[in-house]
Formats: C-alpha cells, sequence, structure tokens
C-alpha cells in the first residue's frame, strides 16, 4: 500500500491518514484546477507582470529591486539545487516576481524578499499532496525534529557564526567592566531617580493591615538574581515589617528556592537593624507547572491550585493555605524579570480575584510595564537597580558595608557595559563604512 | 462537522477540545455564573496534565539519553554523565526526609543550580556584545531608528546616564513608549490572539 508523503513536512503517512503522523498537516487533495487559476490574480500572467508595469503601479521601487536574482552555483552538498533536479521537482509552482506593496521607515516595512533563496511560499496556491520543494522541506524538517549537532556552518560572513570570531571584543568587555570596577568608575548614582509607580508601591505596602494577605507570583531564577534580588530585597523587607502573611508561588523550577533566600535575607536585616520580631509569615507554594494555562486557577480557587505547601502540608496544618480559601489576597506582588510574566498575570489572574497588583521588574521589563501602570492596571511599579536602591531609601535603613560595596560595583558593571556598548556601535559603523557595506534589504 | 475519514479518536479529541473551549469561553465572558466550579474543575486539570507532561519529558530525556549510552553514540559519557546527575538529584529530593528542602538539595541549588544559571546568562552579556557590533549599524534596513530606539532606552534606564539626562528627554521617552510603542505592541499582541482563535476554528472546520 502506497503510503501518501505529507506535502509539509514531506514525512510518509499511512493510506488512509486525513492528516500528517507528524506536523498535522492536511493531507489532502488539492482543488480543482480551475479553482486554482480563479484564486490566481489576473492580471498576473505565468511570467509574472513586467517591469514596467511595476514601476508604473509602485513608483517607489527601483528598477534594480525588479531584476531577477542572480544565477547560483550550485553547492556539491546541495544536489537539489541542480537545474535537472529542479526540473523533476516540477509540481513547484511558478517562480513569481517579488512585489512590495509597502516601504518606509528606511526598509523597515518592506515585506521579506526570499527569491533568491529559492524559498518563496506559494501562497496563492493550496498544498500539493506530492513532494513541494525539498529545500523548503529540508528546513521544515529542521524546525520539527531534533536539533542537530553537526559542525557548524563553515562559512557565514556577516551571519550568527561570525560572532564567535570576534573575541577582540570579549576582550573590550572584560578589561573595560573589571578595570571600571577596579577604579570605581563609572561613579555609583549618590540620589537614585524615583520612577513613577515606586512610591505608590511603598505607599501601598505600608497602608497593609497587619497579617494581610499577600500573594507572590515569583518569576526569576538565580540566571536574573543579580539584578532582581537587589530590587526585590526592599520590598520584602517591607513586607516582613508590615508582618503579611504571603503564598510564594512561582512557574519557574528554580524560582522557589531564589524565593526562600531572598526572603530569608530579608528577615534577617531586619533582625540585624533590632526588628527581632521579623519572622516572615510565609507559605512555600512551590513550583506550578503548565505556564500561562494554570494561572487562572490561582486567580479563581488558590487553594485548589495549591492544595498543599512545600513540605507537603495540607490546609488545615498550614493557616496561610487555609487563609487562602476564605479570603481574597488584599495584594497580588510580581516578581519578574520578564513583562510576559507580569502581562499574563494582569491577564490570567488580576480580572478573577480583583487583587491589586504590584510589579517588581527588572530595568528591561519596566518600558513593556510602563504603560500598564499609566493604566491603573498595576498599583505600583518598583523596577530596576534604581528602584531597589531607592525603595530601600523609602525604609529609612542603611546599607551594610559590604552591601554598599557589592551596589557599587553592580552599578559600575552595569555603566561599563552601557560605555563598552557604545564603543561597539561606533566602531561597527566605522567597519562598515570602510569596508563598503552595502544596505540590505 | 466531522469529515468521513476523521478516525473515533480525532472526533472525541475535537469535541473534548471543543466543549472545553466553550466552557473557558463562558466562564470568563461571566454571563453564566454556574460554569464557575466546572472551569475551576478543568484548570485544575490542566496544573495535573502539566506535572504529568513533566515526567513525560523527564522519561523523554532518559530513554533518549540511556539509548544513545546503549548503541555508544558519539559523547555517550556526556550522557550517562546527564543520567547520573539526573538520578542523584531525583533521588536525594524523594528520599531525604525534608523533600526539596533538605539540606543537601539546597547545597545542590546553591553550589551548582545557581551559579551554573547565572553564569551562563552572563555570557549572554558577551553575544550581545558582539550582535550590537555585526548588527546595530546605520546602514541596515531600519537601523536609525533601531539605533535612535536602544540609545534612547539605554539613556534612560541606565542610571549612570539617566542621572544627567535633561527631563524633556526622559518625558519625551516615556511619552514614546506609553502611547506609539505600546500601540504597536498591544496591536500585535490582539492580531495575534485573534490570529490564534481564527486558526483553531479553521482547524475545527476543516478549512485551510
Amino acid at each position: 500500500m502506497s503510503q501518501p508523503l505529507c506535502p509539509h513536512c514531506g514525512q510518509p503517512n499511512p493510506a488512509d491518514a486525513e492528516y500528517c503522523a507528524h506536523c498535522g498537516t492536511l493531507l489532502r487533495l488539492p482543488p480543482e484546477p480551475e479553482e486554482a487559476a480563479q484564486e490566481t490574480p489576473p492580471q498576473e500572467s505565468e511570467s509574472g507582470p513586467s517591469e514596467e508595469d511595476l514601476l508604473a503601479q509602485q513608483p517607489w521601487l527601483q528598477p534594480e529591486e525588479l531584476a531577477p536574482p542572480p544565477e547560483m552555483e550550485v553547492p556539491p552538498d546541495q544536489p537539489w539545487l541542480r537545474p535537472e533536479q529542479e526540473e523533476a521537482d516540477a509540481v513547484r509552482p511558478p517562480r513569481q516576481t517579488p512585489q512590495r506593496q509597502l516601504t518606509g521607515l528606511q526598509g523597515l516595512l518592506e515585506p521579506a524578499d526570499l527569491s533568491w533563496a529559492g524559498l518563496e511560499p506559494s501562497l496563492a496556491t493550496p498544498p500539493s499532496p506530492e513532494l513541494a520543494d525539498p529545500q523548503l522541506r529540508e528546513l521544515r524538517g529542521a524546525f520539527r525534529e531534533d536539533v542537530h549537532l553537526a559542525d557548524p556552518p563553515a562559512q557565514a560572513p556577516g551571519g550568527g557564526a561570525a560572532l564567535a570570531r570576534r573575541p577582540w571584543i570579549y576582550w573590550l568587555l572584560l578589561i573595560l567592566m573589571g578595570g571600571g570596577i577596579f577604579l570605581g568608575f563609572p561613579p555609583g548614582q549618590e540620589e537614585p531617580h524615583a520612577w513613577p509607580g515606586l512610591l505608590e508601591a511603598h505607599a501601598a505596602i505600608e497602608a497593609l493591615p497587619e497579617e494581610s494577605l499577600v500573594l507572590v507570583d515569583w518569576s526569576y531564577d538565580p540566571a536574573t538574581a543579580g539584578e532582581m534580588d537587589l530590587v526585590a530585597l526592599g520590598v520584602f523587607e517591607h513586607l516582613v515589617e508590615r508582618r503579611a502573611r504571603f503564598l510564594v508561588v512561582s512557574q519557574l523550577p528554580g524560582g522557589p528556592a531564589s524565593a526562600r533566600r531572598l526572603i530569608q535575607r530579608a528577615s534577617g536585616r531586619l533582625r540585624g537593624a533590632g526588628i527581632r520580631e521579623a519572622i516572615p509569615l510565609v507559605s512555600e507554594g512551590g513550583y506550578l507547572p503548565g505556564g500561562p494555562a494554570s494561572l487562572p486557577l490561582l486567580g479563581q480557587a488558590p487553594g485548589a491550585g495549591v492544595p498543599v505547601n512545600i513540605q507537603g502540608q495540607p490546609a488545615q496544618v498550614d493557616p496561610i493555605l487555609r487563609a487562602l480559601q476564605v479570603e481574597r489576597p488584599a495584594l497580588a506582588l510580581v516578581v519578574a524579570a520578564q513583562s510576559e510574566d507580569v502581562r499574563r498575570w494582569l491577564e490570567q489572574v488580576q480580572p478573577l480575584n480583583q487583587a491589586p497588583v504590584i510589579a517588581v521588574t527588572s530595568a528591561a521589563a519596566d518600558p513593556a510595564l510602563r504603560p500598564y501602570w499609566d493604566s491603573g492596571q498595576i498599583q505600583g511599579l518598583v523596577s530596576g537597580f534604581d528602584g531597589g536602591i531607592r525603595y530601600r531609601q523609602l525604609l529609612n535603613r542603611p546599607l551594610l558595608p559590604q552591601e554598599e560595596r557589592l551596589l557599587g560595583w553592580q552599578l559600575t558593571g552595569q555603566g561599563m557595559g552601557f560605555i563598552v556598548l557604545v564603543i561597539l556601535v561606533i566602531l561597527g559603523n566605522l567597519a562598515g563604512l570602510l569596508s563598503g557595506e552595502e544596505e540590505r534589504s | 462537522m466531522f469529515s468521513p475519514n476523521a478516525t473515533w479518536t480525532n472526533r472525541i479529541g475535537l469535541l473534548v477540545a471543543t466543549a472545553a473551549a466553550l466552557l473557558v469561553l463562558v466562564d470568563r465572558s461571566g454571563f453564566w455564573p454556574g460554569t464557575r466550579p466546572y472551569a475551576t474543575l478543568l484548570y485544575g486539570w490542566v496544573l495535573l496534565l502539566s506535572g504529568f507532561a513533566l515526567l513525560l519529558g523527564i522519561a523523554n530525556v532518559l530513554w533518549v539519553h540511556l539509548w544513545r549510552v546503549v548503541k555508544g553514540q558519539e559523547e555517550w559519557v556526556l550522557s550517562l554523565l546527564l543520567i547520573g546527575v539526573l538520578l542523584a538529584v531525583l533521588l536525594l529530593g524523594l528520599l531525604a526526609p525534608s523533600g526539596t528542602t533538605s539540606p543537601i538539595m539546597e547545597w545542590v541549588f546553591d553550589s551548582v543550580i545557581a551559579p551554573s544559571q547565572a553564569t551562563l546568562f552572563a555570557l549572554t552579556a558577551f553575544f550581545l556584545m558582539a550582535a550590537a557590533y555585526q548588527f546595530l549599524r546605520l546602514s541596515h534596513p531600519g537601523g536609525v531608528w533601531i539605533l535612535l530606539g536602544v540609545f534612547l532606552t539605554l539613556l534612560v534606564q541606565t542610571p549612570f546616564t539617566q542621572a544627567n539626562l535633561p527631563g524633556i528627554l526622559v518625558d519625551f521617552v516615556d511619552w514614546l513608549l506609553i502611547w506609539p510603542v505600546m500601540a504597536a505592541l498591544r496591536g500585535a499582541l490582539l492580531g495575534v490572539g485573534l490570529a490564534a482563535v481564527l486558526t483553531g476554528f479553521t482547524l475545527y472546520l476543516r478549512h485551510r
């Protein structure tokens, strides 16, 4: 019995299969030729519109852009590009002359032109039940199958592999950042900027009654802890000081352990500052699998989402879990290195439990979250080194000497990184200019 | 509704997916509060299924690497190391009295997981710098706009530079982010959402 090949990935399938067992593509017959002919725009001939027609319809196109792609040399390892093989693949639709409908913003709005690689998708034609272009098939297969740990391409001028061939960039970064930290340049900021949302976050936590229930979504792990610990530490000091009861859940496997360390550090700092009753009232909900799909459960019925704590104690034993079954959280705290985690919480949880949200995020996430603060969906926003330092200043507790030194290193490293970036961008543009690099399209 | 060629498993799968989608849709719209307990049940199932999928993933990793070791494929020693570490951490977590919070697991986290993750993430700085050298060029398509965006955002976000910037520039970047940039982002998100819904319907209706 013949096994029909998938038009999308090229894999064989059972004769009676309606969908491809590998990629899910529909394995049905294409429409009749009359239907396909009806879908083809009438003004285009088989060879596509003429250059004059295109220029008349779209005067912003440059004549050189309409030139046919140059003849390619057939590499020995890509036999499917040989002319005889191309003829064998006769089912391939006729190549269409690239048409650009929109331009502007220095080419940002122009659609990508893949004709030079022979990869143009046949959008105007229905999927064929027979084999499509082998190169296209190989590309699809590469996305579907396991990653091949083959040797990297030998020649990739200007591509990703070329990035690894510039060790001087790494040395520049290391020397300038290391030197900056050693010499203390640029100096740390004396008065960090208080971005809008920071004072409001402080005020919201300050206004919490004692033993308020706070739901914490912990969305960072050790990878980003260098920045995020600094941002979150002040906020958790404040929460412990206000004797809030919080349940911590995380959608990252390394999240619960990171949270445990930071909360212990916050309460340790408070006890060091003479606040003896600074014992965190915390219940660890642990790791919550499922990604965004599991978040609505936290908003709708957190007790069902976290039936036991990380030690396996049920709600009958854990007072915070028990409280969550009968009362709504007074506050939700989303501690995230990426803006998507905060956005998901605002979409999937906040509409269900109506708890005000305070976001504690990295500086990178701040720009994307700023509009949510402006629209009122976030009640407070603490972000980046600035936010972390400023929040701790609001608590009126001076930094320990080692903390101050570490902070200085972090700020210096960040500042020097910025300087290196500026240098590299200038050097890169100069290199492009000197080598006569043409504009890519 | 169904194609005559559809297998009974396909039909059941489609019916279950449709029922779940409709239930969640009705629940989130708030038109019928009676659906709430059932939607909560479904969300709970998501959690269970995700946990099960995680276990399946672990089993798959074990199987793939066991096979590599048995077949003696290239770099099978690394596969053996992976299996050994996986089993060791799994057993430590399962056998320790306090589970994932036991001292040995805390040691694994502090001494292996945390430094590894932080190191790997720090390496992205080198890659980003090399990429900035290679691709942040005025001659590239949109290069002027991309560079402008990069520098404006970095200038405002870096404490070292932000402290010396005029307030009007900070306000301008703020305005850019709140209005045009966020409008574009939300437009894209909305487009993706609508496309996902339409693709879902298309799949149900068997049209491509």
